[in-house]
């Protein structure tokens, strides 16, 4: 009732991390130090913050090509609030609020329009950056309080604080309302049968709504950690984020047609996105190979997931 | 002559026998019907048939020389084709491309050759009744029905020798069916094998020359259609279970009590159905008969708040309710079980828990929307209990398990929810016997206990069986309503067909090839 929905996908994402792991520390043995693998981390948890609620989108059969849009147009409301004198907690909370409704856009545009979602959030997308490019004319925000610091560079004992106090309790806090709340069960029949859904009683268009404002909120929130880790707000942030974040929630096991997925496994996908980056960037390889290899890992994934699918079923039919 | 024989074939899927040592033998110029509950071993016969499967033991025999069927193209070889209850094809490809689908005929320079495969389809499209311009069409816009047909044209395109028809009329009309039945009369006398797999006990006698009924992979027997009657298929398929025709009338304190429930005044849906006036008694059954594409469906999802009705008034219990949305009517009171079960009822994927409380889950969550798992487990137990649903348990995927079941599994939905009224939409469609009569008993219950219920059904047995009173629509509106049973099957199909009808509007029945 309760198992954690991988379909066949976890299996394959262990053995591949366990493979970058291999090469990684071939390549590169002075990789393992805690001072490193804390600065993967961080990188992983803006990413990975934002493909939770990918996941959530995904999962009832959307897409939003918009969360890094967000991402962008969030740390820029809020850094040119508090360059303004906003205090700082109060301005990422409205930078949290310009996500939420962005997200809300997405999602009544999605479902009283009728329109598609990948349309949607392509139009969105580009419509939140240009946003954030015009209130910003296009020029980085900084100047920040010293306070607002904390989000991205604060430590816990040594360990950074928006692994600890932010991602981590996010994960098991949005596992549980997968498996274990009302809303998670919705998102799931949703993705699986749209129509079965609806005439089951069900409100979808309420449930593909709160997906898109979970994405939405959550872009925003890993565009708050962005702009304090880098102490600049930048208009054009995120730009690969709309497609990464996808990219990281198939490569968890979710199915691009809604229905099936899970955030454990898009958490154990970024694991493996951030392996890969943080691996090749310190053995010197050159950056431009990184979004190569991220394909590349994703078919492998996928085809590996489909030849297991299918030795299990030869192995079911076969005598 | 040609023969198509199995000899001592079985099939074994991991511990499960599917097929146990079957000698069959089917032959050019006959009819030969296969009977048996869902789960006999009938698919996993034309499997092996059509080359899907390959069998674990035994021969099979083509024109008396041992053959071995390892792929689909082998099978097309030997001259073997299937027809299946919902034809598979391309919708948005012409009828032409479906035909040539992989065996395109080609020019000289390697174009495709419309006008040679023109020229091959015609005269097959001929015996088939069809016009040749349907070949320009796009599948998509065809019904069922004739979609079927493209497939037999396909079929004889590609010199089949062996037909396989797997539950064919299931999803057809009454005239489409007829129609069906001519053409494979038509190809026995060309010299056609036929196969022909069904549910329908009384299609057998219209339509085979033999017929052999499986139970549990094994075969029970094989027979000339003349020596074998209704009852004796009936009890070879049961093992011998009781007959699908009992029925307990309606008690009669409920039968004083029949106040309308659901009552529809002037309700038009825009091209489906106009005008309609209808009620639901309370604590009373009532059969909505009409054929395919008479409207039924949309008038019903109209209530439902699923679609918008044009216009027309809905009272549910003395009050005029107007949903607009399937969940505000659930909680008015008013229930329905879609048609379709593959498409708007069942989650595939999901577990017999996670579709059973699908539409429960208010009930199981608290303040913080967190679900009562352990209740949810014992309810759906309850219900699987309640309602005979066979799994494994329920962590069971329901696409796993037999039609019957999932149907089940989605009527104990519906029955257990708090309704006033509730309409099953074609509540037994493709479902072996034993359930289907199962299913019959639930839907009693449900009015015994002061439901008001409308089941909508294109099979008139089960209209006849289960109704206390019958409502007929036909083309969009209603033709007739028959209080107080029994009815016979004559006139209500009269009714249904217009043919009693002084307009004589069953005329229109042969425009039915556009899809709604």
């Amino acid at each position: 009732m309760n198992r954690i929905d991988w379909t066949g996908r976890a299996p394959v994402l262990l053995v591949i991390s366990l493979i970058t792991l291999i090469g990684v520390s071939i390549g590169a043995p002075g990789i393992w130090s805690t001072d490193n693998l804390f600065a993967m981390g961080v990188l992983a948890v803006e990413i990975g913050i934002i493909a939770l609620g990918q996941t959530f989108v995904i999962n009832t059969g959307g897409i939003d090509l918009s969360v890094g849009a967000i991402f962008a147009l969030a740390q820029v409301v809020m850094g040119l609030a508090m360059v303004g004198g906003v205090p700082w907690p109060l301005a990422v909370m409205l930078g949290l609020g310009v996500g939420v409704l962005c997200g809300l856009v997405n999602g009544l545009a999605t479902v009283w329009l009728r329109v598609p979602a990948i349309i949607v959030t392509l139009a969105t997308m580009f419509a939140f950056s240009g946003l954030a490019l015009v209130i910003t004319s296009g020029i980085d925000v900084s100047g920040f309080p010293e306070g607002f610091a904390v989000l991205g560079q604060g430590t816990i004992g040594s360990v950074p604080l928006q692994i600890v106090a932010i991602y981590l309790p996010l994960l098991v806090l949005l596992a549980v309302v997968q498996w274990r709340t009302r809303f998670g069960r919705l998102v799931h029949l949703t993705g699986t049968n749209t129509l079965a859904a609806r005439l089951t009683g069900i409100r979808i268009g309420r449930v593909q709504i709160a997906t898109f404002v979970i994405a939405g909120g959550l872009a925003a929130l890993a565009g708050a950690i962005n702009a304090s880790r880098l102490t600049t707000a930048r208009p054009d942030a995120g730009a690969t984020d709309n497609l990464i974040s996808i990219a990281i929630v198939v490569l968890g096991g979710s199915s691009i047609f809604g229905g099936k997925g899970s955030v454990v496994g898009t958490a154990l996908a970024t694991l493996v996105i951030a392996l890969v980056n943080y691996g090749l960037s310190f053995n010197n390889l050159n950056a431009i190979y990184q979004s190569g290899l991220i394909g590349l890992i994703l078919i492998v994934a996928v085809l590996m997931q489909n030849i297991m699918l299918s030795i299990q079923q030869r192995r079911a039919a076969a005598t | 002559m040609a023969s198509f024989e199995l000899r001592g074939v079985g099939k074994r899927f991991g511990g499960v026998r599917a097929l146990d040592d079957i000698d069959i033998r089917f032959e050019s110029g006959r009819v030969h019907a296969l009977l048996g509950e869902n789960g006999a071993g009938k698919s996993t016969l034309i499997k092996i048939l059509t080359g899907a499967v390959t069998p674990t033991n035994g021969e099979i025999r083509v024109d008396d020389t041992t053959v071995t069927i390892d792929s689909p193209r082998r099978a097309q070889e030997l001259g073997i084709a299937a027809v299946y209850q919902e034809p598979t094809v391309y919708p948005h490809m012409t009828v032409r491309e479906n035909l040539f689908m992989g065996q395109e005929l080609r020019g000289r320079s390697g174009m495709l050759d419309r006008r040679a495969m023109t020229a091959a389809a015609k005269p097959l499209l001929a015996r088939l009744r069809l016009d040749p311009s349907i070949l320009s069409r796009r599948m998509s816009s065809l019904s069922i029905g004739y979609q079927q047909l493209v497939l037999i044209t396909q079929a004889l395109l590609r010199d089949t020798r062996l037909l396989i028809f797997d539950e064919p009329t299931s999803i057809l009309s009454r005239e489409e069916t007829a129609r069906l039945f001519e053409i494979i009369g038509e190809l026995r006398e060309a010299g056609t094998a036929i196969v022909y797999i069904t549910h329908r006990m009384e299609e057998i006698h219209q339509i085979a020359d033999e017929v052999t009924v499986l139970t549990n992979g094994e075969r029970r027997g094989t027979y000339p259609i003349a020596e074998v009657s209704t009852e004796r298929m009936l009890s070879l398929m049961t093992g011998g279970h009781g007959s699908a025709r009992d029925r307990e009338p309606a008690s009669e304190t409920v039968q004083r009590e029949r106040r309308p429930m659901l009552e529809v005044t002037n309700l038009s849906v825009a091209g489906h159905c106009e005008d309609i006036s209808w009620q639901l008694p309370a604590g009373c059954i009532t059969g909505l008969y009409g054929l395919v594409g008479s409207g039924r469906s949309e008038a019903a999802l109209a209530l439902y708040g699923h679609i918008r009705p044009s216009a027309g008034r809905i009272q549910l219990d003395g009050q005029t309710i107007r949903p607009r949305h399937p969940a505000d009517a659930i909680k008015l009171g008013l229930g329905y079980l879609p048609e379709d079960r593959q498409f708007q009822g069942v989650f595939l994927d999901k577990s017999l828990e996670q579709n059973l409380t699908s539409n429960t889950l208010p009930g199981f969550s608290n303040v913080f929307d967190l679900l009562d798992l352990a209740g949810m487990r014992r309810f759906t137990t309850e219900l699987m209990n309640h309602y005979n649903i066979k799994a494994p348990g329920a962590d069971t995927s329901i696409g796993d398990l037999s039609g019957g079941n999932q149907q089940k599994g989605l009527f104990s939905r519906w029955a257990n929810l708090p309704l006033k009224a509730l309409i099953l939409d074609e509540p037994t469609r493709g479902i072996d016997v034993g359930a289907k009569d199962e299913i019959h008993r639930f839907i009693r219950h449900l009015a015994d206990r002061g439901m008001a219920v409308g089941v909508i059904s294109s099979d008139l047995d089960e209209v006849l069986a289960v109704s206390d009173r019958i409502i007929v629509m036909r083309e969009g509106r209603i033709a007739d309503t028959f209080e107080h049973g029994p009815h016979s099957a004559e006139t209500v199909l009269a009714s249904a067909i217009g043919s009693a009808d002084d307009d004589n509007r069953a005329a229109h029945h042969d425009t039915t090839e556009e899809s709604a």
